[in-house]
């Protein structure tokens, strides 16, 4: 609560600091207040439409990572993240998420789309200032990994995994699904 | 025109404080829309309007639209109604940090709703006659979303707050589709000024109650009747609506309130928005407009609503909410109504 005073404080004196909006948006989200968070995530990404791209990017992102942390609004995240996309295609954050949204729902194809368009369009990978859950760039291979075996790619899928498994620096939750999809599949014996 | 009424209380001594209700009864939607009162004994309590969305606006050049445009209520996708719960609590004597609360158990009164806003929307706190109310809008129990105001009592304890009576009022002027944003008189009990400019009070009649059936239920409803209908009139460029209550202010026995005006119009994309602005207004103990102020912003946002005010300790204690997304309270020194800039 004190650091949320301090920074509501600091909003109130420059109410339109793009900088500061996000701070207290960051705040919001720390305690969980996930709606006060967006609206300084939005007023954010708007003052910083035009100067700070990679910024306004990062909170637009925000507002989606919100409401994906409320649950119940799937087709506003899946706007979010498409509008995302148009306006950083560089970025590879919001293919991720967008291509995890469509493997959530069992849709294979636009999953792996998204991941196939995720890993040769992400020329920007500057990290962000605030975290919106982007685990790294080897999440494209794990997508198209996961969602290949789906589709008629099961050779690809399994170069795939063999190939994240020899990764050491990604978190622990993808390495166990990875570990386990090289012994259910027999891969360690290739 | 005041951008940041906010500011201008900080860098003169005043205060402010977020008012929260943990994520885990609210999945983190927004809380907005606060109604304070500083009860007999001192206790400063509080109702925060509790709405089930998370409201999406984008403001200044409005670039970033989402799937449903620059202003879009983003309702549990499964449950698209515009659900309101509400939350009674004791602030801080010091802080105004919210202390204590409870969610109102509208169980015993509710039937099921029928239009598309669900609950108690900007409901003002008040005690009349030893009893304690609250009293706002509802609109979900005709097809076509009728609104009329609410007047519930409500048990309020340390454990519980029930609603034991809710009386739909009757304006005393029939066929009327929406009556909201009624401010109740504090010093007259039971006593409501329906518009501000020109004035009209009226009084809901308790004892004249009677009921009617409606689609799935039976409602409960009272009487009411203009006592004071002024003709003299502030020309301002918009019209001007209740928020807060109106409290008795000085010892001439004059009243303050907060009222709110809102300037729609069409964004590029053709979709209807809306600025909000507020002003602080004085009435004589006739109710004979005294003072106005210029209109204000409390925090430079387009979207924001104040419904409560009170005073304590030589201190306005000012509620809203900003964007329905956050609800603040703001204590101003009550001299500094004099450096504000008023109408002329």
């Amino acid at each position: 609560m004190k650091e949320l005073q301090k920074q509501l404080h600091n909003y109130i004196q420059t109410p339109q600091d793009a900088y500061i909006n996000a701070k207290l948006g960051e705040e919001y989200e720390k305690i969980g207040q996930g709606a006060a968070a967006h609206s300084y995530f939005l007023r954010a990404a708007e003052l910083l439409h035009d100067s700070d791209p990679r910024m306004a990017y990062n909170c637009f992102l925000k507002t989606w990572k919100q409401l994906n942390i409320t649950t119940r609004r799937p087709d506003f995240e899946q706007g979010q993240l498409q509008a995302a996309i148009a306006y950083a295609p560089n970025r590879p954050e919001a293919y991720y998420h967008l291509s995890v949204w469509h493997s959530n729902k069992k849709e294979w194809m636009l999953s792996y789309m998204y991941a196939c368009l995720g890993k040769d369009n992400s020329k920007e990978n500057i990290p962000l200032t605030y975290d919106i859950g982007y685990p790294g760039d080897f999440v494209f291979d794990f997508q198209k990994a996961f969602t290949g075996w789906y589709i008629g790619k099961r050779d690809q899928s399994k170069s795939l995994f063999l190939e994240l498994g020899e990764l050491k620096d990604i978190p622990q939750n993808f390495k166990e699904i990875i570990s386990e999809n090289i012994r259910d599949f027999g891969l360690q014996y290739l | 025109m005041i951008n940041n009424l906010a500011k201008i209380v900080l860098d003169n001594g005043g205060s402010i404080t977020p008012l929260i209700i943990p994520s885990e009864l609210t999945d983190g939607t927004g809380l907005c829309n606060v109604s304070v009162f500083i009860d007999d004994n001192g206790d400063i309590l509080a109702n925060i309007r509790h709405v089930h969305y998370t409201l999406y606006h984008a403001e200044f050049n409005q670039n970033f639209y989402c799937k449903w445009g620059v202003l879009s209520y983003l309702n549990p996708e499964d449950d698209i109604h515009l659900i309101t719960g509400n939350y009674l609590c004791k602030l801080n004597d010091n802080t105004l940090e919210v202390e204590s609360y409870q969610k109102v158990d509208t169980s015993k009164n509710d039937i099921t709703p029928i239009w598309d806003f669900h609950g108690l929307e900007d409901a003002r706190v008040m005690r009349w006659d030893g009893k304690f109310y609250i009293c706002g809008v509802r609109r979900d129990v005709k097809p076509n979303g009728e609104g009329r105001m609410e007047l519930c009592e409500v048990d309020w304890t340390k454990d519980h707050a029930i609603e034991l009576t809710r009386d739909r009022v009757d304006p005393p002027t029939k066929d009327t589709y929406l009556e909201k944003n009624w401010m109740p008189v504090m010093d007259m009990p039971f006593h409501f000024v329906r518009w501000s400019n020109p004035v009209e009070v009226v009084k809901v009649n308790l004892k004249d109650k009677y009921k009617e059936v409606v689609l799935k239920g039976i409602l409960n409803k009272v009487s009411s009747t203009t006592v004071i209908n002024k003709e003299e009139k502030f020309n301002g460029p918009l019209g001007i609506r209740g928020s807060s209550q109106v409290i008795p202010f000085g010892n001439e026995g004059n009243r303050i309130c907060i009222t709110h005006e809102v300037d729609f119009f069409y964004h590029p994309g053709g979709h209807k928005d809306a600025h909000y602005y507020h002003r602080f207004l004085i009435w004589d103990k006739d109710w004979n407009l005294k003072s106005i102020s210029k209109q204000f912003k409390f925090m430079d946002a387009m979207i924001e609503f104040n419904t409560g005010l009170a005073i304590k300790n030589g201190n306005f204690i000012i509620t809203y909410g900003f964007q329905d997304n956050a609800a603040y309270a703001l204590k101003m020194p009550v001299s500094l109504l004099d450096k504000l800039e008023w109408e002329e």
